[in-house]
């Protein structure tokens, strides 16, 4: 479904080009849990962001290829970039608390990649938020007619995440990238979002890119994993061989 | 939103005692009496003691503070020293001016700042973006009135579009009277937009690049759709902020500008007022300038409480 093929980002924004991810390979199934771990600065959300279409940026040069069921997404235009964001790949980010709009009700940022879309999809306000709720309550969001109508300072952490991954899910994408979905929130409910994910995928069959530098999380997640370090790919396997056998010796130092 | 707002008044009426009060303790505290000031030093006892019952600076400080006080609201300010008549009858005219001169000047600022500024962030690097960075410097440091001569002569003499020194009354053509504050409206405004532009187009850059605005991107949205639907708002509170202290600067600009335009405003009676020693009369204008600047201020406030969820407590 998903090929990312000698996927190389450079920087050129100092006085020396910086490279920050190189020579990168790696298909997703239909179906599958790809988790990428690695270290801080290894290059996972560069790369993760390179998938969404997210690297319009002048201070970035970007070569190699990423297949998405045919549409090349490192080298289409931005309009047809446009069309797969939010509709074919969702996004969630690291911080719920930032990556929410402070003066918008969250019912609203839930609904927005389908009012991008809602004259084509032929969508009515009240379709739009019987969507949303049935989402939000998927997700593990029991009072989700309140927090429709919460600004995202007033629910908490847990709760914002979880309205972000509704978010990411409302076109029922083939693919949700999640980028150290629960780096900031605490164990428990780093657990029950893991669950809600795990669910999802068993539920739908929505392929996920699962970042994390946690490899308990990983383990517990992923059907397979791509190991990374500065910007390189240097081990990539199913969950099974990588933790049983692994072969690069940064990877041993990252389980053991 | 209403409790905030009633927060807000009552903070707005504490503000305003506490200035009040300092006001009048100031002019309370300058040495001399202002009736010996008025008769002269070879005046009788008798003349003078006449003459405080007479103004009612016999009275104790406390009961004629509280009469200076309630005055806000009753526009009774007592009698002018110097001329004998009362000082409401004195002022009405030049606030007036002056109020229709800085709401005026506002609301040119909103107007033309505001679009401009969206417009620069939006193209930034283009070729608008290119013209407008030394065009807002160049505007932001001429004083406004060099900016107001230079439009009496580019105007007003050479296009001929108001007549220099031509002052029209409210009284006796208001059309005619909005039609000529627009040229010193225009004076006071231009440095103030300058900053407003800069400032707004910042302010969008900056939110542009928060995560949020990630996150919306990541949904599909466009530039357009990022803009409207979630930078501006978080973008103009800033600038908002900003309107409102320049309130405080337009009227002191407004003086200036007064003189230049030969318009009767507060300014000329302000500078007579305070050599003559005619305290009722400074007294009142500077307690109207506090009060017009507080005003404006509790309008930011709400604008702000109605954008932003966050200070709505
Ligand atoms: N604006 C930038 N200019 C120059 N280099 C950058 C910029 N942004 C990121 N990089 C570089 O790209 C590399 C990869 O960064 P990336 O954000 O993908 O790391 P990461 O693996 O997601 O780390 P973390 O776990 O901390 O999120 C880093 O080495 C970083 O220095
Ligand atoms: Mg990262």
């Amino acid at each position: 479904m998903l090929t990312v093929k000698d996927l190389k980002i450079e920087f050129f924004d100092h006085e020396l080009p910086e490279v920050a991810v190189k020579d990168v390979d790696f298909t997703i199934n239909d179906g599958e849990i790809l988790g990428i771990v690695g270290e801080s600065g290894s290059g996972k959300s560069m790369t993760a962001m390179a998938i969404a279409g997210l690297l319009n940026r002048k201070d970035l040069t970007k070569s190699g290829s990423i297949d998405l069921d045919g549409v090349d997404l490192l080298n289409s235009s931005r309009k047809e970039i446009r069309a797969i964001q939010g509709n074919e790949i969702g996004f969630v980010f690291q911080d719920p608390l930032n990556s929410m709009n402070p003066v918008l009700k969250v019912g609203p940022q839930v609904e927005e990649a389908m009012r991008i879309r809602k004259k084509s999809l032929g969508l009515s306000k009240e379709d739009m938020k019987a969507r949303a709720l049935e989402l939000m309550k998927s997700v593990g969001l029991e009072d989700a007619e309140r927090i429709y109508d919460s600004y995202p300072h007033q629910i908490s952490g847990g709760q914002r995440q979880r309205a972000m991954i509704a978010a990411a899910l409302v076109l029922k994408p083939k693919l949700l990238i999640c980028d150290e979905p629960t780096t900031a929130l605490d164990v428990t409910v780093q657990k029950k979002i893991i669950d809600v994910l795990k669910e999802l995928n068993r539920e739908t069959g929505t392929s996920i890119l699962f970042i994390s530098h946690d490899l308990s999380v990983i383990k517990a997640l992923c059907d397979k994993v791509v190991v990374m370090k500065d910007g390189l790919v240097v081990e990539e396997g199913s969950v099974k061989e990588i933790f049983e056998n692994p072969k690069n010796d940064y990877t041993r130092q990252l389980i053991f | 939103m209403g409790k905030y707002i009633i927060k807000k008044l009552i903070l707005l009426i504490i503000t305003l005692l506490i200035t009040s009060f300092v006001i009048f303790l100031i002019f309370e505290l300058v040495p001399g009496d202002p009736a010996v000031d008025k008769l002269g030093t070879r005046a009788t006892p008798e003349a003078v003691e006449a003459l405080r019952v007479k103004w009612g600076l016999d009275k104790p400080f406390i009961l004629r503070y509280f009469q200076f006080v309630t005055s806000v609201f009753t526009l009774d300010f007592g009698v002018s020293y110097t001329y004998g008549i009362s000082v409401s009858n004195l002022l009405k005219e030049k606030m007036v001016i002056n109020l229709f001169l800085s709401v005026m000047s506002l609301m040119i600022v909103v107007v033309v700042s505001f679009p401009l500024g969206v417009y620069v962030a939006k193209h930034t690097g283009g070729l608008i973006d290119k013209i407008m960075i030394p065009l807002n410097q160049t505007a932001m440091s001429i004083p406004s009135f060099v900016l107001g001569l230079l439009i009496t002569f580019l105007f007003g003499m050479v296009f001929k579009l108001f007549r220099p020194g031509g002052y029209v009354s409210y009284k006796a053509d208001f059309g005619g009277f909005l039609y000529f504050l627009i040229f010193p409206a225009v004076a006071l405004a231009i440095p103030k937009i300058a900053m407003c532009i800069r400032l707004l187009r910042g302010n969008i850059l900056e939110e542009a690049d928060k995560d949020y605005s990630l996150t919306a991107y990541a949904r599909g949205n466009n530039t357009t759709g990022l803009l409207y639907r979630h930078v501006l708002k978080n973008a103009v509170m800033p600038t908002i902020t900003f309107i409102g202290m320049i309130a405080a600067d337009m009227i002191c600009s407004g003086i200036v500008i007064e003189q230049v335009f030969s318009i009767p405003g507060l300014g000329q009676m302000l500078i007579s007022s305070i050599s003559t020693r005619d305290f009722p009369v400074v007294e009142a204008e500077v307690l109207m300038i506090a009060l017009f600047i507080m005003v404006i201020s509790f309008i930011t406030d709400v604008i702000h409480a109605i954008l932003d969820p966050r200070v709505r407590i």
